[in-house]
């Protein structure tokens, strides 16, 4: 088997100016919003795997980043472990919910708006046990999370060292996602998007395929998630709310769906938009939504593959097109 | 004078053509049959003078009117009514509401009382059956029912799809005969696949092969033809 | 917690059950609109607890500005049904274009940016706004067990609404004419019905329902700027139990899941029933996409 990574020259300088921002904006709420690029990327990722690579409408990433994340922060503050521990035994659960949420759609035959509605309903779910189960979450008011160990901190001080260790995240994520698309798996997804019947036929295990997607797209949310709430400093129902599900979509749905650079454009674009229309409180829900109505009627392929589109017909290479 | 005129039409699915340059006319007062095998575009060619399928090339023509434009409402509205293969009716509703139904145009309205009565003189088993879901009713009399509700539209030219399929040799044979003698007030255009059916109700009929006119005449003209005699009536000419 | 089922009088547990059923016809009455919409538009209409929110800012602003009470209301429920008509005959208009599920897809979206455009708005312009009506009885007593005399009469009002509803639905021609679109589109076309008229004409009842919902959950309650995705959410449960494009399931489901609130409220606390709820969705959906009383419009 000849393994070749591949890593994408666009992808590394990205990073890369991203990796030298701070040497630029080094106060702490520049830091802040370039942090939270760096996380919702990655969030726009795994939604790129389950959502467009998979097929799978899944309303509940919110939820799955919030399950990893509280269930590190509980565990380590309960039985006073390093998160490091904590955060893999996070994650292997919000796999473990995902996989289950996958496998059980597709068992059961639910098509993607019934696969919506579940995972949406399973949001809600959610969001009514973190804030019943009082005594173990905090309720409404959140949950402080433990103090994690920054790679680094102690030379970078820990705002810098988050946000690299973060940004290194995402960078991996970034590259994973490019060698995924060329994987066995990425060309057997692609083969089911296409045609599921014909794929059942030559011998693709729709089932097993989808439930590993999810279960990839699940991880990558739960590690970033749990970083999110040690970067937070806190877990809260507000933090891991179901509009987190909306912009996470907007982001894919900006950037472009199935590409390889949307989710950094759409992060980039949404996290800097709706910092910018902080100031009208409530009326950015409205931005938001104005956003999404539009892009879904007019704009459904994205900015990143228009550009690619654009790209090609100057270069005069086409990329192969898809339905 | 022609109540129905199709002119070189050409119709079909999503970029696959089914029906090339057929043209057919209607006379009004007259029973007019499509034959043809199966798959050989009947269906495709009343749904393109129902407006159910589009239309790419040629017209529709009715009352010396050109109706491409319209949509299927606009159509029954003028006069035009239709039975289709599948029946089409509302399964969750009573009988008497489906065929209530069928009197929705406001011309229509005005009358239904009296059309509702004529229904049910037509096809006694309806008004037995008046309160019953139409979707629990036995395949011939759904096809009852899809035809009593297109006649409560009063049209001037009824179109039927393969009237005779699920029913009884002798129940289709009771319903041309009911037919042959209500088109003294109405006109009727008709698919089917049971040739001596058709041949033994129709003044004209137009043979469909391929989405293509290859035949037409009257009964006597066409049974004539050899290629009819081989081709649909069995016998060895 | 005291689940000691046997430790509850019995006219606690009467008063429970009746309440749920007050609450269950609340819930009915915010579900059917959704059913309509969905069984006729194909969209299911994650905007729809915006439509309640409309009414009841009008009809507070509107009382506020010094208008008869009955009129402001009157005004409010009326604006509703236009506002779901116009996004009828305006943005969803592409989204009919599409087909199957792509259809469905694009409509969940672009009904959510709606839902969060009209939420952002209302709560930006009206902060702190709610809208609530009192009735000036506080208890009533009915053979020795007492009711909240709001809830009954928010209960009334929900039964009357479902009520006239089927009534429209059941004997009028216009009725009958939506009943046969949401049961065969073709077979409608060939009886020379209009379905996208008739669609426009269920996207304005949805929006009136949602308009009488406010006024009964005013009654009982108050309506505030902030809650629409939650009711949205509250009628998707009780759609999707009843199946998403029965009018009767919704209304049957609606009682049932009114008095399972109740009951798991009276035991359980709020959280914790809602997740209840939610379960039954879930397990609904697992078990019977369909819904459980699915079948009759």
């Amino acid at each position: 088997m000849k393994i070749s990574l591949e890593i994408p020259k666009p992808a590394v300088i990205f990073f890369l100016i991203f990796a030298l921002l701070p040497f630029l904006f080094s106060n702490p709420y520049q830091l802040r919003i370039m942090t939270i690029v760096a996380i919702f990327s990655s969030f726009v990722y795994a939604a790129n795997i389950i959502i467009g690579e998979s097929r799978q409408l899944f309303l509940c990433m919110s939820a799955l980043a919030g399950i990893s994340a509280y269930t590190s922060a509980i565990l380590a503050s309960s039985y006073h472990l390093n998160p490091w521990i904590t955060i893999p035994a996070g994650v292997l659960f919000s796999v473990a919910v995902g996989a289950m949420l996958s496998y059980v759609s597709i068992v059961r035959g639910l098509g993607e708006v019934f696969v919506a509605i579940v995972t949406l309903t399973f949001t809600l779910i959610f969001e009514n046990v973190v804030l019943g189960l009082r005594w173990l979450t905090m309720g409404e008011t959140g949950l402080v999370t433990p103090v994690l160990w920054w790679p680094l901190q102690e030379i970078l001080g820990r705002r810098v060292a988050s946000y690299y260790t973060i940004l290194l995240f995402a960078f991996f994520v970034s590259v994973f996602y490019a060698n995924f698309i060329r994987s066995r798996l990425g060309i057997a997804l692609r083969a089911i998007r296409s045609d599921r019947i014909s794929a059942e036929v030559v011998g693709i295990d729709v089932t097993r395929y989808n439930v590993i997607a999810a279960s990839i797209g699940s991880a990558i949310l739960a590690v970033t998630g749990s970083f999110y709430g040690y970067f937070n400093g806190m877990v809260s129902p507000g933090i891991f709310s179901p509009s987190m599900d909306i912009i996470i979509i907007l982001m894919l749905l900006l950037g472009g769906l199935r590409t390889l650079y949307g989710p950094l454009i759409g992060a980039t674009t949404i996290v800097l938009v709706l910092e910018s229309t902080r100031g009208f409180g409530q009326l950015t829900l409205t931005f938001l939504g104005i956003m999404l109505v539009v892009l879904i009627l007019t704009f459904r392929e994205g900015i990143s593959s228009i550009a690619e589109k654009a790209f090609a017909r100057i270069s005069g290479s086409e990329r192969e097109p898809e339905a | 004078m022609d109540l129905l005129k199709v002119e070189g039409l050409k119709a079909g699915y999503k970029g696959l053509n089914v029906l090339w340059d057929v043209d057919l006319s209607v006379k009004k007062n007259t029973i007019v049959s499509i034959i043809g095998s199966n798959g050989s575009g009947k269906t495709t060619l009343l749904n393109a003078i129902m407006g159910l399928v589009e239309i790419s090339e040629g017209d529709v023509v009715f009352k010396g009117e050109r109706i491409n434009h319209l949509r299927t409402q606009e159509r029954v509205t003028l006069g035009l009514a239709f039975v289709p293969s599948e029946r089409e009716l509302f399964p969750q509703m009573s009988v008497q509401d489906n065929l209530m139904l069928g009197a929705y145009t406001p011309r229509a309205r005005r009358s239904i009382k009296d059309s509702l009565r004529q229904v049910y003189d037509f096809f006694p088993v309806l008004k037995e059956r008046s309160n019953q879901l139409a979707g629990t009713m036995s395949g011939g009399e759904q096809q009852m029912l899809a035809i009593g509700r297109a006649l409560m539209s009063l049209p001037e030219l009824l179109i039927l799809d393969e009237l005779s399929t699920g029913l009884a040799p002798a129940v289709t044979l009771r319903i041309y005969r009911k037919l042959k003698g209500l088109s003294e007030r109405m006109t009727v255009l008709l698919a089917e696949q049971n040739i001596h059916q058709a041949f033994m109700v129709s003044d004209y009929i137009y043979v469909l092969e391929n989405g293509r006119i290859i035949a037409s005449g009257s009964p006597d003209e066409l049974s004539e033809s050899s290629l009819i005699k081989n081709a649909y009536l069995g016998v060895k000419a | 917690m005291n689940l000691d089922l046997a430790s509850i009088a019995l006219s606690d547990l009467i008063e429970v059950l009746i309440d749920g059923i007050l609450f269950g016809l609340q819930l009915s009455l915010l579900a059917v609109g959704l059913v309509l919409i969905f069984g006729l538009g194909g969209i299911l209409n994650l905007a729809h607890g915006e439509f309640v929110i409309v009414t009841g800012v009008i009809s507070a602003v509107l009382i506020s500005s010094g208008w008869n009470p009955a009129v402001a209301i009157l005004a409010g429920i009326l604006f509703s049904g236009i506002l779901a008509l116009a996004l009828d005959r305006s943005v969803l208009r592409p989204v009919y274009r599409l087909e199957g599920e792509m259809e469905v897809l694009v409509g969940l979206f672009v009904t959510l940016g709606l839902a969060f455009t009209l939420e952002g708005i209302t709560s930006y312009l009206f902060p702190g706004l709610y809208f609530s009506v009192r009735v000036p009885v506080e208890t009533v007593s009915i053979f020795g067990l007492s009711f909240r005399a709001s809830a009954l009469v928010s209960g009334m009002i929900s039964f009357l609404s479902l009520m006239l509803l089927l009534l429209f639905l059941g004997k009028t021609m216009t009725g009958k004419a939506i009943r046969a679109a949401l049961q065969n589109q073709t077979g409608s076309k060939v009886c020379g019905i209009d379905v996208d008229r008739m669609r426009s004409l269920v996207f304005f009842l949805g929006g009136l329902m949602a308009g009488l919902a406010a006024l009964a959950k005013g009654i009982a309650s108050s309506v505030e700027p902030g809650s629409g995705l939650e009711l949205t959410s509250y009628a998707l449960i009780v759609g999707v139990v009843g199946g998403v494009r029965s009018v009767y399931g919704a209304m049957v489901a609606g009682i049932l899941l009114g008095i399972v609130n109740a009951l798991a409220g009276y035991l359980l606390g709020t959280y914790l029933t809602l997740v209840i709820l939610l379960a039954i969705v879930v397990a609904v959906i697992l078990y019977k996409p369909s819904g459980l009383f699915a079948g009759g419009v």
